[in-house]
């Protein structure tokens, strides 16, 4: 929390980083036991830190339609649902009882490369070479 | 396109914690990496902001403290988006900064009105806008400058005045200055005895009872005059709001205005580091000249010693009243006033003085400063050059011109170029 009010005092992205990181870092601490479920709580982590930035990004003076902040809230709601969905999804399957075993770790590990391999088509698509382009 | 600083903070972190997942067999840490996943690669999966504007003004001229509004209509050629719009500041315009955000849908277009206040005459280049559009999750910015800049004119506010400077000398041209040359007109000048070719109306029956002999009527006829506005626009001291040269200029529209009025021909000299000039002309369109060439007047750095040598002979008429508007800081300036008047022309000037006269500065060199300026204004006094002081905040050009007047009484004529 003493990140987040951080970030929102600095206006920075440096202290809401730590704080993601710590939030998370809390939930999967050996013997600490969950009061929600870990999806709800990667959506709830996800939610407060987008609200932390629009916080941030609001802080720029200006006159801004009613309508703006409405889509806005409502694009950011969606993705919360689904990544919420799509956690509880991935939970459901790390919950199969299943023996573990360099197969299943090969398939582990090659679904998150093909992730970061989604990632970075989709980064190369938009033209981001590095984080700023001539658009 | 910018990228927002969070994606880079989110796209690593889940994919360090995915890697953790699967290393140290912690499915909780994949899990929590998901939803930070999915906003990434929804951010990266939708469309790209684009969008493109015009700039408008309703007018292209206005007049110093009037407002004028500026439309900015944007057009959304890409995926929906927040746009933001802003006009860049401009120097002495007062434009609203904060910027206008609104919602676009794809091809949706807008106009957006902002209000300008010129607080000063000038040509003034509005534009182009800032528009920035972001995407619905606000992960991406695509910030462009649209629109072509536009034009503003502020023309300086011109009064009327009711009294002016007389020139000594009028042109033989109708006017509506009485001269005191003799001839036919309304002031009734003298008498003098029937001459062939006097008309029997102007015969003055009761002189000529009197006198019995024939005596007719003489008066000074209404001509127009030749006027010069000189300028001094060698040095400038801004302050703030308005700087002697404002003040300058403002004083020079309003004569011109005045002496047009009155059917005289006025020209416009601006000394300074470059020289530029106006031919005289009577009339209404030699206000907007005038006025034009004034927008131009700005202060240039240079150590070129120019002086009115450099003057087509033309344009300063030998019975032409040239009235100086300067701050007398540079001496160039003075040295050319001194120089006009010693080429015999009718010369008055108004000092527009960069300090109030309420000042509560004691130093010395203030001091010394001001007794140079008594020295320059003692020296225009005995060459009979009426010199009156203007000083901030300027109000009123018609208190100094009839200061004028009133010192022009006692400075004694020039003589015949």
């Amino acid at each position: 929390m003493v990140f987040i009010a951080g970030a929102l005092v600095s206006g920075r992205i440096a202290p809401l980083a730590i704080a993601i990181v710590l939030l998370g870092a809390v939930y999967v601490i050996p013997g600490v036991d969950g009061a929600l479920p870990v999806s709800i709580y990667a959506g709830a982590l996800l939610l407060t830190a987008e609200l932390a930035w629009w916080s941030i990004d609001e802080r720029v003076p200006a006159r801004v339609e009613l309508r703006t902040r409405d889509k806005r809230l409502a694009a950011l709601l969606a993705v919360v649902a689904g990544g919420t969905a799509a956690a509880a999804l991935v939970q459901l399957a790390a919950s199969t009882d299943s023996e573990r075993s360099p197969t299943a770790t090969t398939i582990a590990v090659a679904a998150a490369l093909a992730c970061l391999a989604v990632v970075a088509l989709l980064g190369r698509a938009r033209g981001l070479g590095g984080t700023k382009t001539n658009a | 396109m910018t990228a927002s600083p969070r994606l880079r903070v989110y796209l690593p972190l889940s994919m360090a914690a995915l890697i953790a997942a699967v290393l140290l067999g912690r499915p909780e840490l994949a899990v929590l990496a998901t939803p930070f996943l999915v906003f990434v690669v929804v951010a990266l999966a939708a469309g790209a902001p684009a969008s493109e504007a015009e700039l408008r003004l309703e007018r292209d001229s206005v007049l110093e403290g009037e407002t004028v509004r500026a439309t900015v209509a944007v057009r959304n050629r890409g995926a929906s988006a927040r746009v933001d719009v802003r006009l860049p500041a401009v120097e002495r315009l007062a434009i609203d900064p904060t910027p206008r955000s609104f919602w676009l849908a794809p091809g949706e277009r807008r106009e957006i009105q902002f209000e300008l206040t010129a607080g000063r005459w000038g040509v003034y280049e509005i534009g182009p806008a800032n528009v920035a559009a972001h995407d619905p999750l606000a992960a991406f910015t695509v910030e462009r400058q649209l629109g072509d800049a536009q034009q503003l004119r502020v023309y300086a506010q011109v009064d009327r005045l009711q009294h002016l400077v007389t020139p000594r000398r009028t042109r033989p041209v109708l006017g509506s200055q009485v001269s005191r040359e003799l001839g036919e007109g309304i002031e009734f000048a003298d008498l003098r005895p029937l001459a062939p070719g006097d008309r029997v109306r102007s015969i003055n029956w009761r002189a000529t009872a009197r006198r019995r002999a024939p005596y007719v009527n003489v008066q000074h006829p209404e001509h127009s005059a030749d006027v010069v506005l000189f300028l001094d626009t060698f040095a400038e001291a801004d302050l703030g709001e308005q700087g002697t040269l404002d003040a300058a200029v403002r004083a020079a529209a309003t004569l011109a205005a005045t002496y047009l009025a009155r059917r005289d021909r006025v020209a416009l000299v601006s000394l300074g580091g470059t020289l530029s000039w106006l031919a005289g002309s009577p009339g209404p369109r030699q206000l907007y000249r005038i006025i034009d060439a004034l927008f131009s007047s700005q202060v240039r750095r240079s150590f070129r010693w120019t002086g009115v040598t450099h003057l087509p002979r033309q344009l300063v008429p030998a019975r032409a009243l040239v009235v100086a508007l300067s701050p007398l800081l540079d001496d160039r300036g003075i040295a050319a006033l001194l120089d006009l008047r010693a080429r015999g022309h009718d010369v008055v000037v108004v000092e527009i003085s960069p300090v109030p006269a309420d000042t509560t500065d004691r130093s010395l060199t203030l001091r010394l400063w001001r007794l140079h300026r008594d020295a320059v204004r003692t020296r225009f006094a005995e060459l009979g050059i009426a010199t009156a002081l203007w000083e901030p905040p300027y109000a009123g050009v018609e208190s100094v011109i009839e200061e004028v007047i009133t010192l022009r009484r006692h400075v004694r004529e020039p003589t015949r170029v």
